[in-house]
């Protein structure tokens, strides 16, 4: 992680671990920025987010893996053939690619999922850690 | 009856026993014109007749649109010297003196008056924008971030989204790195479906190249120019990526896919 900091040039890092037993999907907000992360049970994953508040909302991964194949169709489906493309085909794929930004936004304003937020500086990142109870319900703490 | 000039203001200038007119302010008619020497021309009043003189000047005395070296003067006779056109008119009688003209200065011309004009408008223009900025600013219209990239200073951004489904790696290097900062760039690590962004702090060239996790297959890349206010989406598919420059509208379908779009040259 440090060598990504170097690189990065020092960006406050967020490290996001799943320990609840089934997949789920990360969103997470900085500034304007959404992204997402999927996680399988026991991974890691770190992510960099601009400084100041982040938002973290947490959802069952096959929620977000079903739209993300559903927008995938059909994104391949007007886009078989780039060449042949029309103008109105062209705007098609534009809003089919606007979609997913779309649904994030979604996803966020609409907070499914569990959520938590925290704060970032240049001097220290956060961590995520995501749970889930004995009856399977998702837990995320941020600090 | 004396004679006197009539500038194209009204001014009446009556001729005595001598009268000059140049730029510099030793003269009865001082012209700012560049067009005008120091020492311009000179008219005399000699028993009665009005002469004048050009004192060899580079841009030259007209009469009636005749350059002159030396010319009696008349009743309606039109004096051009430099931008300043002037009638010989008989003196009004309140003003016939004898005595040549008190030197003095003249008024702001076309050009001064275009000038002034020009400052006005600009101090004003000045004003009008600094207050648009401040309540566009208060009203968070405006903000640090887009001051920034108004003026070519602000990040980029560049989005990769996963949609296959394997995991890959993308590596974001920029090319042109200038001489007092260290290379900027990223690697990504993205599961499946992952939506990523990384913040392009130094616009610039970049090289993204996307490859299976365990690196040992290509699956394509780009080289690219990040302006600031720049924000490149990349979607990753089984059989192709996709690159968009977000609103810009790709002229066609080819510059929607990596391997053949002008956003990556």
């Amino acid at each position: 992680m440090c060598a990504a900091w170097v690189l990065a040039g020092c960006a406050p890092m967020i490290l996001i671990t799943n320990n609840a037993d089934f997949g789920v999907s990360v969103l997470v907000t900085a500034k304007g920025s959404q992204q997402v992360v999927s996680l399988a049970p026991g991974d890691e994953t770190s992510i960099e987010v601009a400084e100041g508040a982040y938002g973290v909302y947490v959802f069952p991964g096959r929620k977000w893996v079903e739209f993300a194949r559903t927008k995938r169709q059909e994104i391949v489906m007007v886009l078989e053939y780039p060449l042949d493309l029309s103008p109105v085909e062209v705007v098609e794929v534009l809003a089919q690619l606007d979609g997913i930004s779309e649904r994030i936004k979604q996803l966020e304003a609409q907070a499914e999922g569990v959520a938590c937020s925290g704060n970032v500086t240049s001097d220290g990142g956060g961590v995520v850690d995501v749970g889930s109870d004995p009856n399977a319900v998702i837990t995320v703490s941020c600090n | 009856m004396p004679l006197a000039l009539i500038d194209d203001q009204g001014h009446e200038h009556p001729i005595g026993s001598v009268l000059r007119i140049g730029s510099q302010g030793a003269n009865h008619i001082v012209l700012a014109d560049p067009l005008v020497s120091s020492a311009h021309a000179t008219l005399w009043d000699q028993h009665g007749a009005i002469y004048i003189r050009d004192e060899s000047t580079p841009g030259g005395t007209f009469v009636n649109g005749a350059k002159i070296q030396l010319t009696a003067l008349k009743t309606g006779d039109r004096v051009q010297i430099g931008r300043s056109m002037f009638q010989v008119e008989q003196a009004r009688p309140s003003g016939a003196v004898a005595a040549p003209a008190r030197p003095q200065p003249k008024k702001a011309d076309g050009w001064g008056r275009i000038l002034a004009a020009g400052c006005l408008l600009t101090i004003g223009g000045c004003f009008a924008l600094a207050l648009g900025g401040f309540v566009a600013y208060k009203a968070q219209i405006l903000t640090p971030e887009s001051l920034m990239n108004l003026v070519g200073l602000g990040p980029g951004d560049i989005e990769v989204v996963n949609f296959r489904d394997d995991s890959m790696a993308v590596s974001i290097l920029q090319l042109d790195v200038p001489e007092d900062s260290g290379p900027m760039g990223t690697s990504l690590d993205m599961n499946p479906y992952d939506v990523r962004r990384w913040r392009v702090r130094n616009p610039g060239r970049y090289r993204v190249d996307f490859v299976t996790a365990d690196g040992a297959a290509n699956l394509g890349g780009c080289t690219l120019t990040v302006r600031s206010g720049n924000y490149y989406q990349f979607v990753t598919m089984p059989e192709t990526i996709v690159i968009r420059l977000k609103d810009k509208t790709p002229e066609t379908g080819a510059d929607l896919v990596v391997s053949s779009s002008t956003l990556c040259r």
